[in-house]
């Protein structure tokens, strides 16, 4: 074996080794801690891969792109899941969760085997809802019809694909044809899936999400190339337009309910089922979409900027009226985020307000999306060179700014002393009990703030 | 530095009672006006600071409407593109038709006009409404003339950012800001 076979292997294996280990730890606590290492070093496993653009094969598993990002979005989901119950069959069954999803989704070669997929999918579906079952919730009740339809659609989809192809085999992106109805149940399973994943942060059914990405990804090209679709050359097909619709409205209802992941989810599939040109701007709102789930804090959402950015400039090269419908519904998502955030200040109900060491690598990632798109090769977004100049220099005179600022706040406050005159009742407190961060500030201001309720 | 004038920078910079906060938005202010400046970054992602640089949804609104007015007149959300663009066709706010002059002045104003009180959101608000006007095709010839004037013409939308924002009510202007952002971003797509 390789490097890469080794790191292929290693990625696969950690989750499985994470959870069985996880099994046998003293208690639950340390168990899950067991097998999130596990899967943080299956994430960086996958990441490698990734970053080398790998494609090699051990036994029945593959690498590649997208079986590379989904799979490492789904081990950094699985990282963020703290809300299940403490008990050893949740935790075996979130770890099962992680390690069927990786097999469905690299199992095979091309665009991957379709009934590895569909029967990984529903393994790890039903894992995933038992460990974080939940019946009393709505989020709970939802989750696993949405899941199922999910799954179901999907198998219908790959039948489908079986009939034109008499292969199990998804095509890849450009390699085949594929009836327009087998692409239209592959995107609505995977959208059935992220509804799934998207409703419950910080339970092990957030893996779905990772699950539908990644089934969305390889299914919304594939109009592209759909003869029955694409009358004219292949590549500029303008995809299913209601069914890009339909998903966009979806992504407005789910900002409207304060679901950011689920909305930039739902966004990256509608555009991933639209015109070819988008599909870089579709895999940049993917990773924000697990990147801002698996963070799960308010400006989490902000990464969906690269993938808006990236849409734009694809909008604009496309001229076509879908191109700009999906770039409406991305402005409409944004201003309906922010507008939720202004008006309703408060946090999301379990959004997450502390400081959690396992949340660090994918705020690391996000950090690097945000600054970098253009560096995430896998996501073909070369025209956002100029972002990520831009987003640098931006970066760096920010973090100067930010740093000035903070020392000299941090300094010693210019107490009274130093002024004795412009206190002449004497009713401020003398300089070292001056709160920290209240500074310099007007005797007005300091006097005004303490008698305040 | 005396305390007095400590004092004075402090309250001019803003609200001195949250320095986390008001930490980030001086780096984001000072991020996007190193971005302005330089015609380096994307406009989207310069919006967005400029909103983190006024703590303010509806500024980094207004801000993306302005950006979204030059994707519309311009074709791309890159600012070395604009300035690009703008060093070959001539700059933004006296070339082309009446409906394209008439929504990059729109943008610049409803920049200037959402720009909350304070140094540090006027400089990156101004140079943003700068850039859009007056990109670097203002410095083409590189004469000293030229130069300064490339340089004054920041300035100068700092210094009528500040002046709005002491002289207009805030709720006045953010509506106004908003309204013109709108129009602005409608008349770049229409022309």
């Amino acid at each position: 074996m390789n490097g890469e076979q080794v790191l292929l292997a290693v990625a696969v294996a950690c989750p499985l080794a994470g959870t069985l280990l996880g099994l046998l730890a003293p208690s639950t606590v340390v168990g899950r801690r067991i097998l999130k290492s596990g899967a943080l070093v299956s994430a960086v496993a996958w990441g490698a891969l990734l970053v080398l653009s790998s494609a090699v094969h051990v036994g029945g598993f593959h690498s590649g792109p997208l079986v590379s990002s989904t799979a490492c979005g789904a081990a950094l989901l699985l990282i963020s899941v703290d809300r299940d119950a403490p008990t050893r069959p949740a935790l075996a069954a979130s770890g099962f969760s992680l390690v069927f999803i990786q097999a469905a989704l690299a199992t095979g070669g091309g665009g991957g085997n379709g009934g590895a997929l569909v029967g990984g999918l529903a393994a790890s579906a039903s894992c995933a809802l038992a460990a974080a079952w939940e019946p009393g919730r709505v989020g709970g009740v939802l989750a696993p019809p949405a899941a199922a339809i999910g799954v179901l659609a999907t198998a219908v989809g790959v039948f489908l694909v079986h009939d034109e192809t008499s292969a199990w085999l998804l095509p890849a992106v450009g390699s085949a044809t594929v009836p327009r109805n087998a692409v239209i149940a592959l995107v609505i399973g995977a959208a059935g899936l992220c509804i799934a994943g998207g409703l419950r942060p910080g339970r092990s059914t957030v893996l779905l999400l990772a699950g539908g990405l990644g089934v969305g990804a390889r299914a919304g090209p594939l109009l592209g190339i759909a003869a029955n679709v694409a009358p004219a050359a292949p590549g500029t097909s303008e995809g299913l337009a209601g069914l890009v619709l339909a998903l966009a409205l979806v992504a407005i209802v789910a900002s409207l309910l304060r679901k950011p992941p689920l909305a930039i989810a739902m966004l990256s599939l509608a555009v991933a089922a639209g015109p070819l040109r988008l599909l870089p701007a579709s895999r940049l709102l993917a990773a924000a979409a697990v990147l801002a789930l698996a963070i799960d804090r308010a400006p989490a959402w902000l990464l969906v900027v690269p993938g808006a950015a990236a849409l734009v400039v694809g909008a604009v090269d496309a001229g076509s009226v879908l191109a700009i419908a999906c770039a409406g519904a991305v402005a409409t998502v944004g201003a309906v985020l922010a507008g939720v955030e202004f008006f309703d200040g408060a946090p999301a109900t379990e959004a997450r307000n502390r400081f959690d060491i396992w949340s660090v690598p994918t705020i690391l990632a996000g950090g690097w999306l945000l600054l970098a798109p253009g560096r995430w090769t896998w996501t073909a977004a070369q025209e956002l060179r100029f972002y990520d100049i831009g987003a640098a220099r931006a970066a760096a005179a920010g973090l100067i700014a930010a740093v000035l600022v903070i020392a000299w706040w941090s300094r010693a406050p210019a107490g009274p002393e130093t002024e004795p005159e412009s206190d002449p009742q004497g009713e401020v407190e003398a300089g070292p009990e001056v709160e920290p961060g209240a500074g310099a500030l007007p005797a007005e201001l300091v006097l005004s703030e303490r008698s305040a309720p | 530095m005396p305390a007095r004038l400590e004092s004075g920078v402090r309250a001019r910079l803003g609200d001195a009672s949250r320095p986390w906060g008001h930490a980030v938005a001086i780096g984001a202010a000072a991020a996007a006006v190193l971005m302005a400046v330089t015609s380096t970054g994307d406009v989207i992602l310069l919006g967005v600071l400029l909103g983190l640089a006024a703590s303010d949804a509806v500024a980094g609104g207004v801000a993306i409407l302005a950006g979204a007015g030059v994707i519309g007149r311009w074709g791309t959300s890159s600012l070395a593109a604009l300035a690009g663009g703008q060093a070959v066709v001539g700059a933004g706010g006296w070339t082309g038709s009446e409906l394209t002059v008439a929504s990059t002045w729109g943008g610049a104003l409803a920049l200037l006009l959402v720009c909350p009180p304070g140094l540090a959101p006027a400089a990156a608000f101004g140079a943003t409404a700068a850039q859009i006007v007056a990109g670097p095709a203002l410095a083409e010839g590189s004469s000293t003339g030229m130069i300064a004037l490339r340089v004054l013409v920041p300035l100068g939308g700092m210094v009528v950012a500040m002046a709005l924002a002491r002289l207009v009510p805030r709720p006045i202007a953010r509506t106004g800001a908003v309204l013109v952002g709108v129009v602005a971003a409608g008349l770049a797509f229409a022309s």
